[in-house]
């Protein structure tokens, strides 16, 4: 930078001066405590799960009922005749002896 | 009695306990910490944001502002540069984003700040008073500069950083720094002629 231009000079004079004064202490922390508790929290992931788990178990619903048609359509021909027939091959999926 | 005073132990704690744990504390939630933290980096906080604020009360908004910001951001601080740095950044970039958003206002209004038509506390200290000038002087040519430009010069003329530091602390470019701050000093020099402040 030029230091013989005025200007320079005026920002040499000017670089120093505290154009407000010095921060003052006084009631500092007890705002800034206060703006602090304004400011909203931002939520971990786990709690945003427990905000939605509700919802995310409803849309799971019409996801079970899908796959569970899907399932029948895919094995539409191996399944027995019958309803007595499907109940006891279902009952045969079931790890407990019934 | 001594044995209760329990402040001698608690100020020893706290001056034992390194600038990344209380970071780390801070980072955790922890607003005490923060608390702390802000108190250490105020004085740097405020002179610089000084250079950008127009009257003393506008000064405390923008500090608190910066301080909601770095509470906001602190978890995005990485630990592999220093923390000071980190806190500049946000005070640089939250300054030049106030000059940018209050740019309307700031150019309707005449604000004139009871503080600064005071006398010197000392009407003697000719040094004060010169300095004082120094800065309305400019001031007043800075007002006339954007945002960008006013930025860079009070990074490097006022704060006297140099190119380098100022391109990380504002994240423009260090060749965009140094033609900003070529443009912006030669319009100041052309406007210091202009209104007749040759000495």
């Amino acid at each position: 930078m030029n230091d013989h231009h005025p200007l320079d000079r005026l920002f040499a004079e000017a670089a120093p001066y505290a154009p407000h004064g010095e921060a003052g202490d006084f009631g500092f922390t007890t705002r800034l405590r206060a703006a602090l508790a304004g400011v909203p929290v931002e939520p971990a992931f786990a709690d945003l799960v427990a905000r939605f788990s509700w919802r995310l178990s409803a849309a799971c619903l019409p996801v079970i009922v899908g796959l569970f048609l899907f399932l029948t359509m895919q094995h539409q021909n191996t399944l027995p005749e019958g309803v007595s027939g499907l109940v006891s091959h279902w009952i045969d999926l079931f790890p407990l002896g019934i | 009695m001594f044995f209760f005073d329990t402040t001698r132990t608690t100020r020893k704690v706290e001056i034992e306990i390194p600038e990344t744990e209380w970071v780390a504390r801070a980072q955790r939630g922890d607003d005490d910490a923060f608390v702390h933290l802000a108190s250490v980096y105020r004085p740097r906080i405020w002179s610089t944001a000084s250079r950008f604020a127009r009257s003393r009360p506008e000064l405390e908004d923008l500090t608190q502002d910066l301080f909601l910001k770095m509470w906001r951001g602190i978890s995005s601080y990485r630990s592999d540069a220093p923390f000071e740095n980190w806190v500049m950044t946000v005070t640089v970039r939250g300054c030049y984003d106030f000059l940018r958003s209050n740019r309307r206002r700031r150019d309707s209004e005449i604000l004139v700040d009871p503080q600064d038509c005071r006398d010197d506390p000392d009407p003697a200290d000719e040094r004060a008073r010169s300095r004082r000038e120094a800065w309305e002087t400019v001031s007043l040519l800075l007002d006339r500069l954007d945002a960008r430009d006013r930025t860079i010069i009070t990074l490097l003329d006022l704060e006297e950083r140099g190119v380098r530091e100022t391109a990380v602390l504002t994240g423009w470019s260090e060749a965009n720094v140094k033609v900003r701050a070529h443009r912006a000093r030669k319009k100041m020099r052309d406007l210091f002629h202009e209104l007749g402040l040759d000495p």
